[in-house]
């Protein structure tokens, strides 16, 4: 046990904090702040944790619970755990800051604020987690918050829609989570990731069936961190407010897949159809993703692909299978959270002004909102990767470690997702802040939006130059043991990347040399590829195809057995429950 | 068979005849109550779960309190749900009010 119980507290005390933001509600200033300050106090134990576990130290402590199956409570805060409860609480005090602005006008707010503490709280209970149960319970929390933030506006027929999505694509991975780590306990006794890692590592558990758990729990996390293909529901999420596309859907809950992978990384990473698949998947989520961002208007969901893109690289470095692409794939996701977090913002900024998502609206925007168009070009050049900025650090890392790996090809793809990736940023920066300028701003009389909103905007520009050169600060919190060093070949393919991303952009976007529309039009190959992906690729009619009609289909097929009384269709169900509970007695 | 495994069983038993009670009665009221019944076993699983030789851990305990509370309320919002459902028709039975089903 620590000092203030820092590693109980830190996602404890939003949880205690919910019903007070409920009771404070009259007094909105004051429910604002506290909930502000509640986070704040939340993130000054997470430092408070990292201060406690320098020098490799860990810090475990458990509660016994059900004892009779072996449950116990167990928070266990090492690099990874207090390094990821150190992003999550720091953007979600600048998210909640930067709220009281965006969300000043809304009805609901007593709802939204219980829900981002009850998210934040669940965030770090999840990384701070010790076993599969408690994080799985944890994990399920996040997601239901997930989807009723997304749902917020619950009078908006699409915000509805997209929220019962969310929630039902997520249960297909929450499903497979569920049974992997299930699996495992039968056979195992144990859900503590510490034994089951030593079990794993003394070859305790036999290969094939850490193959087909770590599968399993592997879709679980492309389920939460939107990887093809279940990413469908993250596009769609993005009719929900700003501020929670920021702090969930591209800061926080969606890394909870790659987090999920790493933290299991000691337990599957003996299994090399594991690897090879965790690899894969993020290849083909990172190229399909990006190239989708480069044809879409709507700015939150160009953000959106960039988020299933960015996860896409940490799954790929997870692939390697050494400590290296490991660590590369925190450091991402780390990097990712702040730019992703400060693009969305900057997003924010202008829709609250503007009143409208669709980039072709927009247009020279930057005279008019100098501070957000330094955020917005600071998220850019982060999330091209120019150096001096976080990205560059973090995504050049993955590729020296693929390449290290002898994943040539992968690393290759990696730096084609740069080429698009240096694309479609700045076709949206050119686009929405360069150009003439809109009506709507001439209209409105456009302004840059209030202080409270650009201040954590600023914070998160300086932190995207600043975050970069902590790599090797960072490096030794994980207890990362080897050296980190940066190749020449890797740097030059990297910048030359982003180049051959930026030229075509700054012609057709900044110059309008070729036109887009007319060049479109003339060329009708481009002009079918680009309405393929502007459907993405038809993985929405597919699921609506198979799935949705299939389901209808059978349900009608199978009408006369549906009394539309529910206590009869339930009696099949109580008859399983007498079965098995006479065979329960009789094993005993 | 031990007390744990006694206390399991019953359990089990608990919330397979709330499961029958819902699926046998035609009053709201009896349906919520077999609704509660259910509870009940989730608890006591939940509290013999938490015992270990005899010992009372009281973490599960207090987690069993908690749920007791959260049982109540959802017992207590139900019920709420039922009254307005006899003003509104006039009945208790959920097989005559079929607005939904038509």
């Amino acid at each position: 046990m620590s000092t203030f119980y820092a590693e109980w507290l830190v996602w404890a005390l939003p949880f205690i904090a919910i019903p007070f933001t409920l009771l404070l509600s009259r007094w909105t200033r004051v429910r604002n702040w506290f909930a502000a300050a509640i986070v704040g106090i939340s993130f000054l134990l997470a430092v408070n944790l990292l201060l406690q576990i320098q020098g490799g130290r860990t810090i475990t402590s458990s509660i016994p619970w059900l004892s009779a199956y072996g449950f116990t409570v167990t928070v266990h805060v090492d690099g990874l755990a207090a390094f990821l409860a150190l992003v999550v609480n720091s953007l979600g005090f600048l998210i909640v800051v930067y709220s009281q602005g965006y969300m000043g006008h809304e009805k609901g707010l007593p709802r939204y604020y219980s829900l981002v503490l009850l998210f934040i709280g669940a965030m770090t209970g999840l990384v701070l987690a010790g076993n599969f149960l408690q994080l799985y319970i944890f994990w399920e929390i996040v997601g239901i918050c997930s989807a009723f933030l997304i749902a917020f506006w619950y009078d908006r027929p699409e915000a509805v829609r997209a929220g019962l999505k969310a929630f039902l694509v997520t249960r297909v991975g929450d499903a497979a989570l569920l049974i992997g780590f299930v699996w495992l306990y039968v056979t195992t006794h144990t859900v503590d990731f510490e034994k089951l890692g030593s079990m794993a590592s003394q070859g305790l558990i036999p290969l094939s069936l850490l193959t087909a758990t770590g599968l399993l729990i592997l879709v679980g996390a492309m389920g939460k961190s939107a990887q093809v293909p279940l990413h469908v529901w993250l596009p769609d999420a993005m009719e929900g407010p700003t501020t929670v596309s920021a702090l969930i859907h591209a800061a926080t809950m969606v890394n909870a897949g790659v987090y999920l992978v790493a933290r299991t990384y000691p337990i599957f990473m003996l299994s090399q159809t594991w690897l090879t698949a965790v690899g894969w998947v993020g290849i083909i989520s990172a190229l399909l993703a990006a190239s989708i961002a480069t044809v879409t208007m709507d700015i939150k969901r160009v953000l959106a692909y960039s988020t299933i893109s960015q996860l896409g690289l940490m799954f790929a470095a997870l692939g390697t299978g050494t400590p290296g692409g490991w660590f590369a794939s925190q450091f991402h996701l780390m990097s990712q959270g702040f730019f992703k977090a400060l693009g969305f913002l900057a997003a924010g900024s202008i829709i609250h002004m503007l009143g409208t998502r669709n980039m072709e609206d927009m247009g020279g925007l930057r005279k008019r909102m100098p501070i957000t168009f330094i955020a917005f070009l600071f998220s850019t050049l982060a999330l091209t990767g120019v150096p001096p900025f976080v990205g560059f650090w973090s995504k050049d890392l993955i590729i020296t470690e693929l390449s290290l790996a002898h994943l040539n090809i992968q690393a290759l793809l990696v730096i084609v997702v740069s080429m698009l990736t240096s694309f479609y940023m700045f076709r949206a920066l050119f686009k929405v802040f360069f150009g003439p300028e809109c009506k709507m701003a001439q209209e409105k009389d456009l302004h840059e939006s209030p202080r409270i909103m650009t201040i954590p905007l600023l914070i998160l520009s300086a932190a995207v130059v600043v975050l970069g050169f902590t790599e090797g600060a960072a490096a030794n919190l994980l207890g990362l043991t080897e050296q980190l060093a940066l190749e020449l070949p890797t740097i030059t393919a990297s910048i030359a990347a982003i180049l051959i991303g930026l030229t075509p952009s700054y012609f057709a976007f900044y110059l309008l040399k070729p036109n887009p529309r007319t060049f479109l039009d003339e060329h009708p190959t481009l002009k079918s590829l680009r309405q393929g992906m502007l459907a993405g690729y038809g993985f929405d009619a597919a699921y609506i195809a198979v799935f949705v009609k299939g389901i209808s289909r059978i349900s009608n097929a199978t009408r006369r057995i549906q009394t539309g009384i529910l206590a009869k269709n339930m009696w099949p169900m109580l008859a399983v429950l007498i079965l098995l509970l006479l065979w329960v007695v009789m094993n005993l | 068979m031990n007390e744990q495994q006694l206390l399991q069983v019953f359990a089990a038993i608990l919330f397979v005849s709330g499961f029958g009670t819902i699926t046998s009665t035609k009053n709201l009221v009896k349906m919520i109550m077999g609704f509660q019944v259910m509870i009940w076993g989730v608890n006591l699983a939940l509290f013999a779960g938490g015992l270990i030789d005899g010992q009372v851990s009281m973490f599960a305990t207090s987690l069993v309190v908690i749920s007791i509370s959260i049982g109540a309320s959802v017992e207590a919002l139900a019920l709420s749900l039922a009254i307005l459902a006899f003003r509104r028709y006039g009945t208790l039975n959920p097989w005559e009010i079929r607005r939904l089903a038509h």
